[in-house]
Formats: C-alpha cells, sequence, structure tokens
C-alpha cells in the first residue's frame, strides 16, 4: 500500500520535485554547452539516460557485490563503460551527431547526475526501484534539455529541429546560441521553476 | 573474506568484464566508423574536383600529404588533399582541391571545425544566406594561391588573390585563407619533389652568401631558459627536446621550418608543457633579404633591442593562435607586432608557429 506510492513516487520525482537540472543543479555543464539545436539537447539527454539506466540496474545488482571502499571506482568503471558503448554507436551510425557533441558524450563519464543517482539510489535500493528512479532522472534530464535547446535554438537560429519556424524577416539573435544565451535561459527556467513550487506550497 | 582481497578481486572483474565488452563493442563499431570515414573523405574529393570523372587515391611520399587524384578520362585534371591549422577555438581541417599545376583552386570543402557556433561556424555553413550556405568554401573555387592569397573585409573579393571574409568571423575566415597559404605552397613542392624535403631548396642552393645558422645548444638555452637539461625524443615527424629542470619537466622545444621570402626558415619553438604558452624561440637557419628579412633578428631602427623581435614571443599564449598585427605595438598575449620592412618574413614565422604547434601537441601526445 504505501510501498506502492513510493514506486510511483521513485518514478516521478527526478520529473519535477527533484529534478536533476532544475533542482538538483547536477550535469550542468553539458547541459549549458550541447543545447544550441534540439537534436544535440535531445540526443545528449537520450544518451545521458542510457548511461544512467543501463549503470543504474547494474549496480543495484551488485550493490551486495561491492566492498564500499571501492564503490566510487566500481561506479566509474561501470559507468565510463556505457559511456563508451553510446560513444562509439553515436559515432558508427549517427555520425553528424557524434560530431556535434564532441567530447560532451565522452564527458557524461563525470556527469554529477549519474554518479549521483548510484551514490544516493541505486547503491541502496533493488533493481526495480533503481530502474524506475533512473528512467524518471532521465526523462527529467532528457525533458530540461529539449526545452533548454527549443528556447535557444528558436530565438537563435530561428528554426526547431533544424526546420524554419520564425518568419522570414526575424533576425535570430545570436547571443542565444553562444554560452551567455545558455546561462541566460537556464537562470530564467530555474527561476521559473522555483516560482512554480513557491506558489504551490502557499 | 579479507577485505583488501575481496576489493582486489571485485575491480579487477569489474575492469575485466569492462575491457572484454567494449572490445567486442569496438570491434562491431570501428569498421562502421573507418567506413563513414571514407566516405566522408570521398564526398569531399568529389566536391573540390567537380569535373573529374574518376578518382584514384595516390600517396606521394613527402611530407604528410595524401594527394587524391582526379582524371578526366586518361588526363590529370586536378589534386586533392587534407590540410589542417589552428582556427579560432580549434583545428579546422579541409579538403582543397587544385589543378595540377596548383595555379588555380577547384573547389574547397571544410572536413571538420569547432568554431563559435553562428559565427566561426559560417565558415562551413552561413544559414543567413539562404540558397547559398557554402559561400564562404565556395568563392575559393578558381582563386589564385599563389603568390599568396589575403582577405578583404566588408567588400567584394574582387581579385584572383583577394577573399571575402565573413563579417563577425574574421579570425576563422583568416584562419582559413592562412591554411590554405601555408599548405598549398608546401604540397605544391612535395608534389613535385616526391621523396625530397618538402620545401623548394636548402639555403645553400639558393643564396649561399646569405645563409645564417647558429648551434642547435645555443638555441635551446634561448628558447628554454629555466632548464639544465635536455632529453632527445622523437614523435611523428617532430623531434622533440625535453627540457628537465632538477629532474622535473619544464617544457619542451621543437623544430619546425616554412617558406620564407627567400628560402626555408628553420625555427626552435619554446614552449610551456600545456602548448599555450611560449617560451622562447629561435632562429636556426634562414637566408632571407638582407637588411629586410634579417631585420627579424637585428633591427637597425631599434638599436636597443636589435632582436626584440623574436624576443616578444617569450610568454606569448597560443590559445588559439597567434596574430600579426601591423604598425602598433603588441598588447594582447596573442599578438606579434610584425617588422616593418619584413612583413612577409614575420608573417612566416607567425604561421610556422600557428600551424606546427597543434600538429606538435598531437605528436607529443604519442610520447605521453
Amino acid at each position: 500500500m504505501a510501498k506502492k506510492v513510493t514506486l510511483k513516487e521513485d518514478f516521478i520525482k527526478g520529473i519535477w520535485k527533484e529534478n536533476p537540472i532544475l533542482i538538483a543543479l547536477l550535469g550542468l555543464c553539458p547541459t549549458l554547452a550541447v543545447t544550441i539545436s534540439v537534436e544535440n539537447g535531445l540526443a545528449m539527454g537520450l544518451a545521458a539516460s542510457f548511461v544512467l539506466i543501463c549503470s543504474s540496474s547494474l549496480i543495484s545488482l551488485l550493490r551486495n557485490l561491492i566492498p564500499k571502499q571501492v564503490r566510487i571506482a566500481s561506479f566509474i568503471v561501470i559507468i565510463a563503460t556505457f559511456v563508451t558503448i553510446a560513444d562509439r554507436y553515436l559515432a558508427a551510425f549517427y555520425p553528424d551527431i557524434s560530431k556535434n557533441l564532441g567530447p560532451f558524450i565522452p564527458l557524461i563519464i563525470v556527469n554529477c547526475m549519474i554518479l549521483g543517482r548510484q551514490e544516493a539510489f541505486a547503491s541502496k535500493n533493488g533493481i526495480g526501484r533503481s530502474i524506475l528512479d533512473a528512467l524518471g532522472m532521465g526523462i527529467g534530464f532528457t525533458l530540461v534539455l529539449v526545452v533548454l535547446s527549443g528556447i535557444r535554438e528558436l530565438l537563435g537560429s530561428g528554426t526547431l529541429l533544424g526546420m524554419q519556424v520564425m518568419w522570414p524577416s526575424f533576425s535570430p539573435w545570436m547571443v542565444m546560441i553562444l554560452p551567455p544565451g545558455a546561462f541566460l535561459t537556464l537562470g530564467l527556467m530555474i527561476g521559473a521553476s522555483n516560482w512554480i513550487n513557491d506558489r504551490r506550497a502557499k | 573474506m579479507n577485505t583488501s582481497v575481496k576489493m582486489i578481486l571485485v575491480l579487477t572483474i569489474i575492469a575485466t568484464l569492462s575491457g572484454g565488452l567494449l572490445s567486442f563493442w569496438d570491434a562491431y563499431t570501428s569498421p562502421k566508423i573507418e567506413e563513414y570515414r571514407q566516405e566522408e573523405i570521398k564526398n569531399a574529393v568529389k566536391k573540390v574536383l567537380p569535373s573529374a570523372e574518376n578518382y584514384r587515391e595516390d600517396i606521394k611520399k613527402s611530407g604528410s600529404y595524401t594527394f587524391y587524384l582526379g582524371y578526366d578520362g586518361d588526363e590529370l585534371i586536378g589534386i586533392a588533399f587534407n590540410i589542417k591549422g589552428g582556427g579560432f577555438q580549434d583545428i579546422i581541417s579541409l579538403m582543397v582541391g587544385v589543378t595540377p599545376d596548383f595555379s588555380r583552386i577547384t573547389g574547397l570543402s571544410v572536413l571538420d571545425q569547432k568554431e563559435t557556433p553562428g559565427l566561426g561556424t559560417k565558415i562551413a555553413d552561413d544559414p543567413s544566406r539562404k540558397g547559398d550556405e557554402k559561400w564562404f568554401t565556395d568563392q575559393f573555387k578558381g582563386k589564385s594561391p599563389f603568390p599568396e592569397m589575403y582577405y578583404v573585409k566588408n567588400k567584394k573579393a574582387e581579385a584572383e588573390t583577394e577573399i571575402e571574409a565573413i563579417s563577425g568571423a574574421t579570425i576563422s575566415s583568416q584562419a582559413v585563407v592562412n591554411i590554405l597559404n601555408f599548405h598549398i605552397a608546401r604540397a605544391k613542392e612535395a608534389w613535385s619533389n616526391p621523396g625530397q624535403s618538402d620545401l623548394m631548396q636548402g639555403c645553400d642552393d639558393i643564396i649561399p652568401e646569405q645563409h645564417i645558422k647558429i648551434s642547435e645548444e645555443d638555441a635551446l638555452h634561448n628558447v628554454l631558459p629555466s632548464a639544465d637539461r635536455y632529453e632527445k625524443k622523437k614523435a611523428g615527424d617532430f623531434e622533440f627536446y625535453l627540457a628537465y629542470n632538477e629532474y622535473k619537466t619544464s617544457g619542451m622545444a621543437y623544430k619546425s621550418e616554412g617558406k620564407g621570402y627567400e628560402g626555408p626558415i628553420k625555427l626552435l619553438i619554446g614552449l610551456e608543457s600545456d602548448f599555450e604558452t611560449i617560451t622562447g624561440l629561435a632562429v636556426l637557419e634562414h637566408c632571407e633579404t638582407p637588411g629586410f628579412g634579417t631585420r627579424i633578428l637585428s633591427d637597425p631602427s631599434k638599436p636597443a633591442a636589435k632582436d626584440w623581435f623574436i624576443q616578444q614571443f617569450a610568454g606569448k599564449k597560443i590559445s588559439p593562435a597567434l596574430t600579426l598585427i601591423h604598425n602598433k605595438e603588441a598588447e594582447l598575449p596573442g599578438e606579434i607586432e610584425a617588422v616593418s620592412g619584413a612583413t612577409v618574413t614575420s608573417q612566416t614565422i607567425v604561421n610556422i608557429i600557428n600551424t606546427s604547434v597543434p600538429e606538435a601537441r598531437t605528436a607529443f601526445q604519442s610520447i605521453k
């Protein structure tokens, strides 16, 4: 009874209540760097989610076997393995995306969101709940990346997923696809989510 | 079980499984990645040699150029090759096609670049010019790379050696022009003298009386002032002198050369281990015009510091690239003041550094 609610909560919390970017402010480096187009944001979100789900399930299976002194080292090796798989997969099958994301795919290894979930959740919970947790966090991460890159692509290039959506005379805001645009947009998004949470709390 | 044993066992098992999985995955994806790379090169060659009917890959042994030959029937009508050089943020890789006598560019294509999104990326793709997104590289078609191409700003390029720069991306535009100027001249030599040095001739063959040479030992002390011991190491095309200072490395130096106004200029470039800060520069060999090009080493207009041009390099930062400025003092860490009367020689030295540092860095990774 209580457990059923928790299962749902395990999944749902990553999307809003404990969103890795908006609330926990984890994994901001790829968030800020690659979100110049929806395609990039989506690819980064999916790659990170893939790594998160695979590592979370494997680590939760192995959680009782790994001595706690070497847990971080073990987590990193496992995460790095899945990151390399994702990186080589993109390079082989989606070379253009792989080129756009450059070093940020290999850098998922040090994404705090992924290591953080292993340490905080997967190493302490069973596989089912760990997968739910990873799914929720992955969806939350991907959603924020897609919204952020959508705003930046729309205003910075006048397109969405490469298709022209703004009127022809629209002059793109160059700043939006440069690093300041990432900081501005993310700052406003975090501000908005805090405002909504404050209003809800009242 | 003893905890230490368990720790070793668990980590070993995880690492072994991970290694096994990755080697399997690598065997699966590598051919596809390589295939894509070949395909990309093939497409680029086709693009830069538009009138050729069949293509043949031929590796000319000289320098590091791979020449892709384009034929129309049996007649050689174009040569394409891949060149690289420093851009604003990272290395720009280009495929360029030229006529067999290297007198005209037949096409240019950007293979790889990591310039500023929306600005420098316009060298490859400019979304603000609908239907003509590749105008920047397309304009090189028909241009003449000799004696030298240069860019013009805010106006249409007219002369055969003029290139219109992208507004907002002058440094990237200039980088492309510089890479082409530097490499087309070298590639031409490599093409016509396979097996020889990729420079035209040694100084001795051209102008023996102007030939100036200093010993490597003296030069090493100048470019790595803080070191007291050197170790020679070869990596790729480069020979590095690793500098040690009480058993820890304090930088390295390597030799590089380029074609100056009259003949080859050989430099010894001293760098800190980060490959960004220059510790010193020495000219090992040159035969520039007496009274003009020689001003890089002794400038009569500044009797107090005749070798100010070479001295100014110490402490400069190469990230992303050095820029030559004229008729005013260099202020920024990436700026180099040209010697008036020896502009070509000054530019050559800056070009040699800009082009060789990224290559040297890559070569150096392999011995580290």
